[in-house]
């Protein structure tokens, strides 16, 4: 088996990647059936579902740098293929802060955010966001914004070109730079991520606010990322290069991932809901009163036994995580429920007075099939397995043997 | 050990298995599939730490220890809510903050706690009874050098049970492992 040349990434013609931009451009107006507001809601959506793909790559990046453990070398292309995606997410980025200066929509009185709304922030119409102006203002908003992305985009950027240069040069050093690049910078991202999750999605009800709220995200852009990465892995798993690198050891590895952020979700999810829920306060309390009623309360249920009690007990079987069938099928289930998940925190923010759930689904493949098409181009710009590391994932230390 | 003088014998009743020592865990995993390979079965490994990967390689599969785990789990957290129905809503049922009495969101931290611990003590007590505990002395404490396992060496015993095993073969194939330092019989015996 020749390793010089490791099989390159998932490299597709340029009319699949082209088909791919206009469905997603399509799928994202269609909510502009139903005016431009709940195009911007929709829009929010799919935007916020697929950037917290984006975020978890490159968490997982920083965590890979500094832990350098064998499962995250295999994975790490998939990775760094989701942190180049953070530009593009960027621009992508630009009408949602639009809504925060072009006029206020009549009636509703503003786009996405409450706060952005000048005549709904006085001291009479509401002391609180009155109160939290000099922090939450549209200024100050993208002041932040500018920064977060700033601050992600570069260090992406250093440790995908430190990561593509040892694999050509063979550096060592490279490494211990990038172990020490990514020590802090997880600090960095962690809180600079909490500090953009808060100004970007709580402040979507800005009377609203939990300190946990960043982990929260933090833990399900971590638990889609795994999941996602093993349904490519587990999918490609019979083809090169990565029917040389799946063995029971990386399955269990990611089996095992899946298995603590399954339960670090539950842990954070119950932790928020009991502190309000105990406390009753009121002005905390609303956030669940409203997902709590009407129908919400049953995708509530759904994601409490479809993201917590069903993967936790098939992850805790060992059959589940040496069987890439069922691996992948786990995995898929909680790309689903990710789905559901963020339904339920996101859309009934938006106070609709008709669900209309359909064109934030719209909005959601449309902006799925910009990420794909992004993610699989960078993918096939380089190699699909980086093999710079002194300790290579055990199957690659194999395969090397028996070549 | 009173019959250390006569274990010359080449196989038979007296004989509890071969073992072969080792400097480090790399030589005795790869010692452990050659011999598989070779086609013994009743083996086991010493190390003085978890192996990663010698589960594996010794084709180790045995479920009862997580279905005990699993059971004692489900049991602590079975109990653990039903203790705190018990004293919230049935023996004391107080009015607290307004809250309903049987409070569920309140009783899932103890719940939860009360699940470890009962799933750790089925996985330490289970892990000790499936060991055959208590259990005063085992034969492989009659090998030489065998309280280095626990120390800096690392051990490979084909048990006589194994129905490949004959105590001149085994030895020869032992001794030929890369990586061997020593091999020698260990006897049976409880004394």
């Amino acid at each position: 088996m020749n390793r010089t040349e490791p099989a390159s990434g998932a490299g597709q013609s340029r009319s699949y990647y082209a088909a791919l931009l206009f469905a997603g451009v399509v799928a994202l107006l269609v909510p502009l059936l139903l005016g431009a507001r709940q195009f911007f809601q929709s829009y929010f959506f799919g935007w916020i579902f697929w950037f917290m793909l984006t975020l978890g790559c490159f968490g997982l990046t920083l965590l890979h740098h500094i832990v350098r453990g064998s499962w995250g070398l295999v994975v790490l292309r998939l990775f760094e293929a989701g942190n180049r995606t953070l530009p593009f997410m960027a621009v992508l980025f630009l009408p949602i802060a639009a809504t925060l200066f072009l006029p206020h929509p009549t009636g509703a009185e503003y786009w996405l955010y409450e706060w952005a709304n000048p005549e709904l922030v006085t001291a009479e119409a509401d002391p609180m966001l009155h109160h939290k102006a000099p922090y939450l203002n549209p200024t100050g908003w993208v002041v932040r914004s500018v920064i977060y992305f700033a601050l992600w985009i570069a260090m992406a950027a250093y440790l995908n070109r430190s990561s593509l240069r040892q694999d050509q040069t063979g550096d060592i050093e490279e490494q211990h730079k990038r172990t020490n690049f990514a020590a802090p910078g997880l600090v960095i991202f962690i809180i600079s991520m909490t500090f953009a999750v808060t100004d970007w999605v709580m402040s979507l009800e800005p009377h609203w606010f939990s300190t946990i709220y960043g982990f929260w995200f933090l833990v399900g852009g971590g638990l889609f990322t795994l999941a996602f990465v093993s349904v490519l892995t587990m999918a490609w798993s019979d083809r090169r290069p990565f029917s040389d690198v799946v063995n029971p050891g990386l399955m269990r590895d990611l089996g095992n991932l899946m298995f603590v952020f399954t339960m670090l979700w539950a842990y954070i999810s119950l932790s928020q809901f009991l502190i309000i829920w105990s406390a009753n306060l009121p002005e905390e309390v609303v956030y669940y009163q409203k997902r709590l009623d009407d129908n919400w309360r049953f995708l509530g249920a759904f994601n409490v036994a479809f993201q917590f009690f069903v993967p936790f007990l098939l992850l805790l079987s060992g059959r589940t995580k040496r069987t890439p069938r069922y691996l992948l099928l786990v995995a898929s289930l909680i790309l689903l429920v990710r789905l559901t998940d963020m339904v339920w925190i996101v859309i009934p923010a938006f106070h609709r007075e008709a669900l209309n759930l359909w064109t934030d689904l719209a909005a959601l493949a449309g902006m799925g099939a910009l990420w794909l098409a992004i993610f699989s181009f960078q993918l096939g710009k380089y190699p699909l397995l980086a093999r710079h590391e002194p300790r290579p994932a055990e199957g690659a230390q194999e395969a090397l043997e028996h070549a | 050990m009173a019959t250390a003088t006569h274990v010359e014998a080449p196989s038979g009743p007296g004989l509890y298995g071969m073992i072969a020592e080792f400097d480090d865990s790399e030589a005795l995993l790869a010692a452990v599939r050659r011999t598989r390979e070779e086609g013994y079965r009743n083996m086991d490994a010493y190390t003085p730490f978890p192996v990663h990967g010698m589960a594996e390689a010794l084709e180790f599969e045995d479920n009862r220890l997580p279905w005990l785990i699993f059971l004692g789990g489900l049991g602590g957290a079975a109990g653990g809510y039903a203790l705190q129905y018990y004293i919230n809503v049935i023996d004391l049922p107080l009015n607290i903050g307004g809250k309903p009495l049987h409070a569920w969101p309140n009783f899932i931290p103890a719940t939860f706690e009360t699940t470890i611990l009962l799933a750790s003590f089925a996985a330490v007590f289970g892990m000790l009874f499936l060991n055959g505990f208590p259990r005063p002395h085992h034969p492989i404490f009659n090998a030489k050098r065998i309280e280095l396992a626990s120390q800096d060496k690392f051990f490979l015993c084909v048990e006589a049970g194994d129905p490949r095993f004959d105590a001149r073969g085994t030895r020869l194939f032992l001794e030929r492992l890369p990586g061997v330092r020593h091999v020698s019989e260990v006897e049976d015996g409880d004394d």
